[in-house]
């Protein structure tokens, strides 16, 4: 027997049990740290703990969760904040826009132009956090962009057109 | 182990195929277990906390009501005659309960916040 993802976290609220939030957790451990390792430049470690972080602020906050909206809505939002966090600790502006792609993918450009394809991850370093988090969201993910931007705090508008840059740029490096 | 995560809709874009192909499930690898261990004590502590708060808080204030009158009388004492004039014990009584209802309210706060 299955259970939902409402019925998981009822069980929790009213039982604090820890084997639903358990299995929520591994229902939800992939899209996090992948998410978290995009926006941290593929830094696996980083982006697990930030993950785990995330994971225990679902654990505190579970109780104020309203279920007019999605839980991975409501669990991306909280991973946003938590790499916005880590981001401002280390003096980053999370989220923001990057005003030039790093020095080696200029020169990839190069390469691109002689139709060698970038590996995605690569190409996602062309885009600014904002897009790639926007792009992982909406293209990875399938958040609607309401639903993203719920989940990164910004407005409609904005994702949309992230997620219009982010996909430019990608097909240009990827030249597809 | 299926998730609710809604699926990004199905496009001939080529770049849709390469996202869609990039975004593999990654194994858990004992990261759950992780979590579960480095999860804060369970909250009723924090509700066990209040408990013990609030009825230390009443015992004091019960010892400090029952030693109030002495120590009024010793400053009754000490105190300028003009001063005499005010209803001290009242006065510090209602400074006492005062004290005591905000460092409830303030233990509280502190136990609500924690938890979030």
């Amino acid at each position: 027997m299955s259970f939902t993802d409402a019925d998981l976290i009822a069980r929790f609220l009213l039982r604090e049990d820890q084997n639903a939030f358990g299995e929520l957790v591994r229902r939800y451990q992939s899209p996090v740290r992948g998410f978290l390792a995009r926006l941290a430049d593929g830094d696996a470690h980083l982006a697990d703990d930030l993950a785990q972080e995330t994971f225990v602020k679902v654990w505190k906050k579970l109780g104020t969760f309203r279920s007019d909206a999605k839980f991975s809505t409501w669990l991306f939002g909280i991973a946003c904040n938590e790499w916005r966090m880590h981001a401002r600790g280390r003096k980053e502006l999370a989220l923001e826009e990057l005003a030039e792609p790093p020095a080696e993918l200029a020169q990839s450009e190069a390469a691109t132009a002689s139709n060698l394809r970038l590996d995605l991850a690569a190409a996602m370093k062309w885009l600014t956090t904002a897009e790639r988090a926007a792009i992982v969201l909406c293209c990875q993910n399938g958040l609607s962009h309401d639903e993203a931007a719920q989940a990164l705090g910004c407005p409609l508008g904005t994702v949309k057109t992230n997620v219009l840059r982010g996909r430019e740029k990608l097909k240009r490096a990827l030249a597809v | 182990m299926k998730n609710e995560m809604p699926h990004p809709p199905e496009t001939n874009d080529p770049l849709d195929e390469l996202l869609r192909g990039a975004d593999e499930y990654l194994p858990d690898n004992g990261f759950t277990a992780r979590v579960l261990t480095a999860l804060p004590a369970k909250r009723r502590h924090a509700w066990r906390r209040l408990v013990v708060l609030t009825l230390a808080m009443l015992a004091s204030a019960a010892v400090a009501a029952w030693q109030l009158p002495a120590i009024i009388g010793i400053l009754h004492v000490a105190m300028p005659k003009h001063w005499s004039a005010i209803q001290w014990p009242w006065l510090a009584t209602f400074a006492a309960l005062l004290a005591a209802l905000a460092s409830l309210i303030w233990a509280m706060f502190a136990i609500v916040n924690e938890e979030e």
